[in-house]
């Protein structure tokens, strides 16, 4: 393809539209003033900024109401007791020598002395 | 860097930047406008500052190319590629003579054909071969790199030629 043709079609098209650009001073002036229409991105920034605003300050909220809960926490794990914590008590005051030491089997009266076993 | 030095710079390339910003908004008018102007902008606002890593137009066609992206995803998208080429087609009036006319013409058999390549392409060739601006400029100017740039032109050029082939106006 031939780029001298290539070229002479780019000019022609190209030239035909810049023709009438705008004005170079007036656009140059127009920035200058910022008065310029934008596609409006800004207010997503503004809300998403307070979004993240308000999220934070709610997370410091919560962390500092949940810290007198802590200490109240541990208080009342000093405090706890075991529901069966009474049993165990009154199992220590028991005097268990007695009866269990005089304990004996229903059956015991059936087994045959070791000494008739021996002389047998 | 002062504003009289981009004001002396952009002055000297104003039409070719707005001939960057009809490209890079599928020559639509307006919004080739609105673009320019937010690339002005830019300049005031300190988001787009030049560093000498390239060549001025090199750079400045790059933020126009960014602003025209920016736009194109915020605002309404172009519904297809050969609506706004022929919106963008020019008009011709009662008293143009016949050599305008079949001009007018070519452009708009030209201006079609183009519309018939990828965006990258139609960049690419246009940078090229109107903005005299080399492969690795344009590359820089496009944003992507050199290797695929030279991709874009190669299989542009052979495109557009087979489009143009087929068309009334032969090369």
């Amino acid at each position: 393809m031939d780029d001298k043709k290539l070229k002479s079609l780019f000019g022609e098209l190209v030239n035909g539209e810049i023709k009438n650009a705008p004005n170079f001073e007036d656009m140059w002036q127009k920035a200058e003033k910022n008065d310029i229409k934008k596609p409006l991105f800004k207010p997503f920034r503004l809300v998403a900024a307070a979004s993240i605003l308000i999220a934070g300050s709610l997370c410091v909220m919560l962390w500092l109401n949940r810290k007198p809960a802590t200490v109240q926490t541990t208080v009342q794990m000093l405090e706890w007791q075991s529901p069966t914590a009474g049993l165990l008590k009154i199992e220590s005051n028991v005097q268990p020598s007695g009866s269990i030491l005089e304990w004996q089997s229903p059956t015991s009266v059936l087994m045959i002395p070791s000494s008739i076993k021996k002389s047998n | 860097m002062d504003l009289s030095f981009y004001k002396k710079e952009l002055e000297q390339i104003h039409a070719e930047s707005f001939g960057w910003a009809l490209r890079c908004c599928n020559y639509q008018r307006e919004q080739a406008k609105d673009v320019l102007q937010s690339a002005y902008l830019k300049i005031f606002e300190g988001k787009a500052r030049f560093n000498h890593k390239s060549s001025f137009k090199t750079w400045w066609f790059s933020v126009i190319r960014h602003t025209a992206i920016d736009w194109k995803t915020k605002l309404t998208k172009v519904s297809s590629r050969e609506q706004a080429m022929e919106a963008g087609s020019p008009s011709v009036d009662m008293n143009t003579s016949l050599d305008e006319i079949i001009k007018n013409e070519h452009q708009l058999v030209f201006k079609k054909a183009l519309g018939q390549l990828s965006q990258r392409q139609q960049e690419v060739l246009q940078l090229v071969f109107y903005h005299d601006m080399t492969i690795e400029k344009a590359a820089t100017a496009m944003g992507v790199s050199i290797g695929s740039a030279r991709t874009h032109y190669k299989r542009g050029k052979q495109n557009l030629g087979k489009i143009l082939q087929n068309s009334d106006l032969k090369i």
